[in-house]
C-alpha cells in the first residue's frame, strides 16, 4: 500500500492508463506502470515524444482521465479533489476558454470559479493581463484572439488563484519568441518564489532553461530521470567566460593552461547572440520607439498577487525581472540599469578576492583588471565576451599546482557547472544574475 | 455556491451573445408574437374570440419555443464544452462535478425566467391591450367587455356535479353487473378459456358499463328531467357575483335546425325544482355553451342544486349531457359534460400561474437536457430529448390510442412505462387560460412535486451519477 508523502506536489504509484475500443479490448497503453514523485517548490519537466503519455499523466493527475491502474496524489488529495483544486493552476495543451467572453471577463469568471471576492478578482484581472502584455485588449471576446495571444490568457487564468502548483501542458505552444521567454522566465520566477510547476512539453529547449528535474516519458513509460544539471553537465569539459579580453591576455591563459594540461586542447571563441535573443532585442528597440500594434504587447513581470512560498522576495528578482524584461530595477545593484530586454546576459564576474588571494593569482591580476575596465551592463556588449573551453582530463590527475579554483571562481562558481552554484548559494545579486544568464544561454 | 452563480451565469451570458440565436430571438418570436397580435386585431371576429385565439397561440408558441429553446441550449452547452475543451479549464477548478451540473441547470433557469418573463409580460400586455381597445370594434361593446371580463380575463374554477338520487354505488352495481353479462357473451362467442384474458376482458366491459350507465341517467327522454348537485362552489363574491353553468349537449335524434330547448332550475336547495329560480335556452347542439346565475344561489356551504327538464313539445328527441374528459389531451377539444364555474381569482393570478407551470416544464426539460448532454453527442442527445419532448406532450393521446386499439391490459402497461415520461399535458396551462378557468395551486403543488421534485429528481441524479463517473477527457495518445 503505496503512503502519502506529504513533501510530495505530486505523486504516482505504478499509475497505468489503458485506452480500450468499444469491446473492451485493449488498444493503447498510454501510460504504463509510472512511478512519479516531484517534490514541493520544484520546477519538473515532464519530456517526450508526441504520444508518449505526458498529457494523459497530467489529465490523470488532474482528474480529467481515471487511471487503468495506480494510484496518484496532488498536494496530498485524490485527483479531482475539490480543495486541492483550489490550489492548482492548470493550462492545458490548447487555451479552450470560452471565446465570447472578454479577456477581463474571462479572468473574472475564473475568479469567481475561486470564490474570489470582487475586489480581489478585479485586483488580480489588472494584473495579471499587465503580466501576460494583454492589459490593451482586455474588453475584446477572446474569439478574435491570436493563438498566442489566447496562450497568454490561458496562462493567465492559471495564476488567478495564486496557485501552488501550476500543471502546464505545453505552455509555449503557439506562441512568439516574446511570449515564450516571458513565460519562461516567469516559470523560473515562480520555481523561485517556491511554487511547485509540473511543465509538460516535447520543446526541449524551454525544458532545459526553467526546469530543476526533468523525467522523459517514452512508450508511456519514464525513461530517464533527475536534475536537469546531472543529466546535462558534461564533466569533462570546463568553460570560462568572461568580457573582452585582450590577445595578450588570451595568450597568457593558454599558456598557463598548457602548463596544466600539456595534451589538452583550447578553444577560443567570441559568442554571438542566439536568434531568440537576437529578436528579442529588435522588439524591444521597437517597442522603445512605440511602434503600435493591436497584438499583444510585454506583459511585465510577474503579478504581486502571487505569494511567495517559504520565503520573501529579494532584491534578486529585482534585478532579474530588470534583466529578462528591461525594466528599470527597483534596487540598482552593480549598474545593471539600461540593459536591453532579451539579450543574451554576459555580466563581467565581479571578484572580491581577498588579498592573500590576489597574490596567489600572480598572473591572472590582469585579468581582474581588465573585468574591472568592462561595461557595467554586458546586454548591449555581449560580442565582446568570449567564451574558452577547456577539456578537463576526467581521470582525475589534474596537476595539483593548478589554482582551477580561481578560474572557476572567475566563472561565479566553485563547482565547474555556475548554475549548480548559483542554485545552491544564491548568494548576492550578481551571482543570481549570473545564474540567470546561465539559463537563458 | 459561488462557483454554481458563477457558471449560472456564464451559461446566460453565453446564450445572450450567441448571435444567430438572439437574432431567432427577437424577430421570429418577438416578431411571431407582435405580429400575430396585430394579425388578430386587424383579423374578424368577436373581441372574446380574438382575445382567446390571441391567449392560445401565443402561449403555445412561447412554450413550444422555449422548450425546443431549452432542449438544444441545455444540451449544447454540455457538450460543447466538452467538445471544445473549456471544460477542462472548468473541471480542474474547485468545482465538484455536480455543482457543474448545478450551474447549468441554475443558468437555464436564470435564462428561461428571463425569457419567459419577456414574452409573458408582452402577450400579458398586448392581452390587456386588446381588452381595452377590441370590443369597441363589436356591435356591442358594452356585452362584449362584459363577456370577456367575465369569460376571459377571469380564474374560473369548474366543479362537477353529481346526480342527485344516483348515487356512485348504484352505478357501479349496475355497471358490474352488465359488464358480467357482456362478459359471458364474449366468453360464448369467442370460447375463451383462459382465465387471465377473462380477467382482462373484465375490466375493459366493466369500465366500459360503467360509462354507458352514467350515460344513461344523463340521458333526458322528452318530457323528463334531471337534477344535478354541485358541490363546493365558493365564488370569491356572493354579491353581485355571477356562476356560470357550462355544458354540452348531444341528441339521439337531430332537430331541424340542430337546436334544443332547455329548461332550468337553480338554487342552494334540492328542491330546486319547485323552489329555484327559472330560465329557458335555446342553443345548438354539440356546442358548448354557458349562461349566467346569480352567485347568491348557491348556498353558504358551497352547494348548487339545478334541475334540466326537457320539453316535449319543443325536443322530439332525447337530450345527454356527455361525460366530461378524465384530462385534457393536448390535440383535441376536452368533453366538458355540464359544470358550475365559478370565479376564483383575477386574470393576472391566473396568468402568472400558468406561466409558472410553464417555467416548471423548462425546469424539468433542462434537466433531462443537461443529463442527456452529460451522455451523449449533441444530436444523439437532441434527437433522445425530442423525442422524450413529444411523448410528454402527447401522453394522453398515445395512452388513449393503446387503449383503443390493445385494450386495458396494454393500456396498464403503458399507463406503468409513461411514469417514466413527463406528462406535459396533464399539467398545460393554455387550456385552462385560454377558457378563462383557474390555473390550481393544486395543479401547480402536483407539478412540482410530480415533474420536478420527483421526475425532474430521478433524471437530474442520474446525470450526475453519469458525469460523475464519466472521464471528461477524449482519448489522445
Amino acid at each position: 500500500m503505496a503512503k502519502i508523502q506529504k513533501n510530495l506536489a505530486v505523486q504516482t504509484v505504478g499509475l497505468t492508463k489503458i485506452f480500450r475500443d468499444f469491446w473492451g479490448h485493449k488498444k493503447v497503453i498510454a501510460v504504463d506502470d509510472l512511478d512519479l514523485e516531484i517534490p514541493r517548490r520544484q520546477v519538473y519537466g515532464l519530456l517526450g515524444p508526441n504520444g508518449s503519455g505526458k498529457s494523459t499523466t497530467i489529465k490523470m493527475l488532474l482528474g480529467l482521465l481515471f487511471p487503468s491502474r495506480g494510484r496518484s496524489w496532488v498536494l496530498g488529495r485524490l485527483p479531482g479533489d475539490v480543495k486541492a483544486n483550489s490550489r492548482i493552476g492548470y493550462l492545458p495543451e490548447e487555451s479552450n476558454l470560452y471565446p465570447y467572453l472578454s479577456a477581463r471577463e474571462t479572468l473574472d469568471f475564473y475568479g469567481r470559479l475561486f470564490g474570489l471576492s470582487g475586489q480581489e478578482r478585479r485586483r488580480r484581472t489588472d494584473s495579471l493581463l499587465e503580466m501576460v502584455g494583454l492589459s490593451g485588449v482586455g474588453r475584446r471576446p477572446m474569439g478574435e484572439f491570436s493563438k498566442g495571444m489566447a496562450r497568454r490568457l490561458g496562462l493567465a487564468q492559471a495564476l488567478i488563484n495564486d496557485p501552488d502548483l501550476l500543471i502546464l501542458d505545453e505552455p509555449t505552444s503557439g506562441l512568439d519568441p516574446i511570449g515564450t521567454r516571458q513565460i519562461k522566465d516567469l516559470i523560473l520566477q515562480l520555481g523561485r518564489r517556491g511554487k511547485t510547476v509540473l511543465l509538460c512539453s516535447h520543446l526541449l529547449a524551454d525544458v532545459e532553461d526553467v526546469c530543476d528535474r526533468i523525467g522523459i516519458l517514452y512508450g508511456g513509460k519514464m525513461q530517464a530521470e533527475g536534475a536537469v544539471d546531472q543529466l546535462l553537465a558534461r564533466q569533462e569539459m570546463t568553460q570560462i567566460r568572461f568580457g573582452r579580453l585582450s590577445g595578450e591576455t588570451l595568450e597568457k591563459i593558454k599558456e598557463i593552461i598548457r602548463q596544466e594540461d600539456q595534451q589538452g586542447s583550447v578553444e577560443v571563441q567570441t559568442p554571438r547572440d542566439r536568434l531568440e535573443d537576437y529578436f528579442l532585442r529588435i522588439v524591444s528597440e521597437a517597442r522603445a520607439a512605440e511602434t503600435e500594434t493591436s497584438g499583444a504587447i510585454i506583459g511585465t513581470g510577474v503579478s504581486e498577487f502571487l505569494s511567495v512560498v517559504d520565503k520573501e522576495p529579494d532584491e534578486t528578482e529585482a534585478v532579474i525581472e530588470q534583466l529578462v524584461l528591461g525594466q528599470e530595477p527597483k534596487t540598482s545593484p552593480g549598474g545593471a540599469a539600461g540593459a536591453a530586454a532579451g539579450t543574451e546576459k554576459v555580466e563581467p564576474v565581479e571578484i572580491g578576492p581577498s588579498e592573500e588571494d590576489l597574490a596567489r593569482r600572480g598572473v591572472l591580476d590582469s585579468l581582474v583588471e581588465a573585468s574591472a575596465e568592462a561595461p557595467p551592463s554586458g546586454f548591449s556588449e555581449s560580442r565582446e565576451a568570449q567564451s574558452l573551453t577547456v577539456p578537463v582530463d576526467e581521470g582525475g590527475d589534474e596537476p595539483e599546482d593548478m589554482d582551477r579554483s580561481l578560474i572557476e571562481e572567475l566563472t561565479a562558481g566553485r563547482g565547474g557547472n555556475p548554475k549548480d552554484q548559483a542554485t545552491e548559494e544564491a548568494a548576492g545579486t550578481d551571482q543570481e544574475a549570473t545564474e540567470q544568464e546561465d539559463k537563458d544561454n | 455556491m459561488s462557483q454554481i452563480w458563477a457558471l449560472a451565469r456564464n451559461l446566460v451570458v453565453e446564450v445572450l451573445r450567441m448571435r444567430p440565436l438572439m437574432v431567432f430571438v427577437v424577430f421570429l418570436y418577438f416578431g411571431y408574437t407582435f405580429g400575430f397580435g396585430y394579425w388578430l386585431h386587424l383579423g374578424s371576429g368577436t373581441a372574446e374570440e380574438k382575445i382567446q385565439t390571441f391567449l392560445s397561440y401565443s402561449l403555445s408558441t412561447t412554450g413550444h419555443f422555449l422548450a425546443f429553446l431549452t432542449i438544444f441550449v441545455s444540451i449544447a452547452t454540455i457538450t460543447r464544452d466538452i467538445k471544445h475543451k473549456q471544460l477542462f479549464t472548468v473541471a480542474t477548478k474547485p468545482v465538484s462535478r455536480g455543482g457543474y451540473l448545478g450551474g447549468k441547470f441554475l443558468g437555464m433557469g436564470l435564462l428561461n425566467l428571463l425569457l419567459l418573463l419577456a414574452a409573458g409580460g408582452t402577450i400579458y400586455g398586448l392581452v390587456k391591450l386588446g381588452a381595452r381597445l377590441e370590443p369597441g370594434r363589436d356591435p356591442d361593446p358594452e356585452y362584449s367587455r362584459a363577456r370577456l371580463d367575465h369569460l376571459i380575463l377571469v380564474a374560473r374554477q369548474g366543479v362537477h356535479p353529481s346526480i342527485v338520487g344516483v348515487p356512485e354505488e348504484q352505478i357501479a352495481r349496475q355497471a358490474q353487473q352488465e359488464a358480467e353479462k357482456n362478459l359471458e357473451e364474449f366468453v360464448d362467442q369467442y370460447y375463451i378459456t383462459d382465465p387471465a384474458v377473462k380477467a382482462s376482458r373484465l375490466d375493459f366491459e366493466i369500465d366500459e358499463s360503467t360509462k354507458k350507465v352514467k350515460l344513461r341517467y344523463r340521458s333526458i327522454p322528452p318530457g323528463s328531467h334531471i337534477t344535478w348537485h354541485f358541490a363546493g362552489v365558493k365564488p370569491r363574491r356572493r354579491e353581485n357575483g355571477l356562476v356560470f353553468i357550462r355544458y354540452k349537449q348531444e341528441v339521439t335524434l337531430n332537430p331541424a335546425d340542430l337546436a334544443v330547448t332547455g329548461q332550468w332550475w337553480y338554487g342552494p336547495g334540492e328542491d330546486v325544482f319547485y323552489t329555484g329560480k327559472h330560465l329557458q335556452t335555446r342553443d345548438s347542439i354539440r356546442t358548448p355553451h354557458e349562461f349566467p346565475i346569480e352567485a347568491e344561489s348557491v348556498s353558504e356551504t358551497g352547494d348548487l342544486y339545478l334541475t334540466y327538464r326537457n320539453p316535449q313539445i319543443n325536443n322530439p328527441t332525447t337530450v345527454i349531457f356527455p361525460l366530461p374528459g378524465k384530462r385534457a389531451p393536448h390535440l383535441f377539444e376536452k368533453e366538458i359534460g355540464i359544470e358550475a364555474l365559478y370565479v376564483a381569482g383575477g386574470f393576472t393570478g391566473n396568468f402568472l400561474r400558468a406561466l409558472l407551470l410553464i417555467y416548471l416544464r423548462l425546469l424539468f426539460l433542462s434537466a433531462l437536457g443537461i443529463t442527456l448532454g452529460a451522455w451523449l453527442s449533441f444530436p444523439v442527445a437532441v434527437l433522445t430529448g425530442l423525442v422524450i419532448f413529444t411523448i410528454g406532450l402527447c401522453s394522453n393521446f398515445i395512452l388513449s390510442s393503446i387503449r383503443f386499439e390493445f385494450g386495458a391490459k396494454w393500456f396498464n402497461f403503458s399507463n406503468l412505462a409513461m411514469f417514466f415520461f413527463p406528462r406535459f399535458a396533464a399539467y398545460d396551462p393554455i387550456p385552462q387560460i385560454e377558457k378563462g378557468r383557474l390555473v390550481s395551486y393544486q395543479v401547480l403543488g402536483s407539478c412540482l412535486l410530480i415533474l420536478i421534485l420527483i421526475k425532474g429528481g430521478i433524471v437530474g441524479f442520474a446525470g450526475y451519477l453519469i458525469f460523475k463517473f464519466r472521464e471528461l477527457a477524449r482519448v489522445i495518445v
